[in-house]
């Protein structure tokens, strides 16, 4: 099944300029419904109040990180398999076990290419 | 022996109690003081006076150690220094990431041209080099968070300076603190301090040559 590229993703970042990178990389790659939140918090809001088919996030955010956004989102059933990539500057192996064993798709570490954010999303999604 | 020994200790407990629980240096140097004349007196013997001989070191090392941390100036430090060091600091970032905004902002105005044109080699060539401008932009958030990691040194560092400072009651020397105030090499002011070039222009022109 092809991928749709008018899914609708959701970037999470602390960093507005970060957001503004990957926004800007996903149009490359076809993505143009994007949607953008700077914490954790922000960002539940928007996946409980919208149609949310991807989450890309960052780890570090106040008042709620990536990883915490990621426990809440797997605690709801219906997010169950929404598909969550952590894109962090946290690069310890404890890190990626934790985020792996919280249901996390994918992991890329900061700083990141656009080859590699193709690479896990193909790997998350499919084709395409 | 044992009765200088708890004199000694029920003054070390008067005074912290007197304070707060805190010993200041002078005190100290002044308990350890009425210690060695107390042993002195007490003692007669060779082996006695090797013990009055230690004593008097830790009196000296006491005496050095005050010189020495006033030296330091730690209150420019936890005064001037460190505030200077989280602004600076601060400006760093700030003017990083203004710096990849407008970078970006080039990157997407140069990828929106590409609608504009025709041949399919060209778009895809200009959107490679486009790519790499954003990956490159990466390094900010980076830099962004190694300097958060500084700063919350910093923060320790400040604490403890102070905690040295009120525990000891330590005060600069002053003709060490002047000397270090007295520097030309401060480096670039912080944007909202730094003056315009017409400001600089100014101050310039009214320098008379009598006076070089």
């Amino acid at each position: 099944m092809s991928v749709d590229k008018n899914m609708s993703i959701l970037v999470v970042d602390d960093y507005k300029t970060m957001i503004r990178i990957i926004k800007n990389l996903l149009n490359q790659l076809g993505f143009r419904n994007i949607h953008e939140a700077t914490n954790g918090e922000l960002a539940l809001e928007k996946i409980k109040n919208n149609k949310i088919d991807l989450v890309i996030s960052d780890w570090n955010m106040e008042p709620m990180s990536g990883l915490d956004l990621l426990k809440e989102v797997r605690k709801d059933e219906k997010y169950q398999s929404l598909p969550f990539i952590m894109i962090t500057a946290e690069s310890k192996v404890d890190n990626v076990i934790a985020a792996k064993k919280a249901g996390v798709n994918n992991y890329i570490i900061k700083p990141f290419n656009a080859d590699t954010l193709k690479q896990k999303l193909i790997n998350v999604l499919g084709e395409f | 022996m044992d009765h200088i020994i708890n004199h000694f200790l029920e003054q070390l407990t008067e005074i912290s109690n007197k304070n707060g629980g805190k010993i200041f240096l002078e005190e100290a140097e002044d308990l350890v003081k009425n210690l060695t004349d107390n042993i002195k007196l007490y003692t007669s013997s060779e082996n006695k006076d090797e013990l009055y001989k230690e004593v008097l070191k830790i009196k000296e090392k006491l005496k050095q150690a005050s010189v020495d941390m006033e030296s330091l100036v730690p209150n420019k430090i936890a005064e001037e220094d460190i505030p200077i060091v989280t602004a600076e600091l601060s400006e760093v970032t700030k003017a990083a990431e203004n710096a990849t905004n407008i970078i970006i902002d080039a990157a997407e105005n140069i990828i929106a041209i590409t609608s504009k044109i025709k041949e399919m080699e060209i778009v895809d060539t200009i959107n490679t080099h486009a790519t790499k401008i954003l990956e490159a932009c990466n390094f900010q958030d980076i830099s962004g968070q190694r300097v958060s990691k500084v700063l919350k040194i910093f923060d320790d560092i400040d604490r403890l300076t102070n905690n040295l400072i009120h525990s000891f009651d330590i005060k600069d020397d002053p003709e060490v603190r002047k000397a270090k105030e007295k520097s030309l090499v401060n480096g670039p002011q912080l944007t909202k301090d730094k003056p315009s070039q017409e400001e600089i222009d100014d101050i310039f022109n009214q320098v008379d040559n009598k006076d070089l």
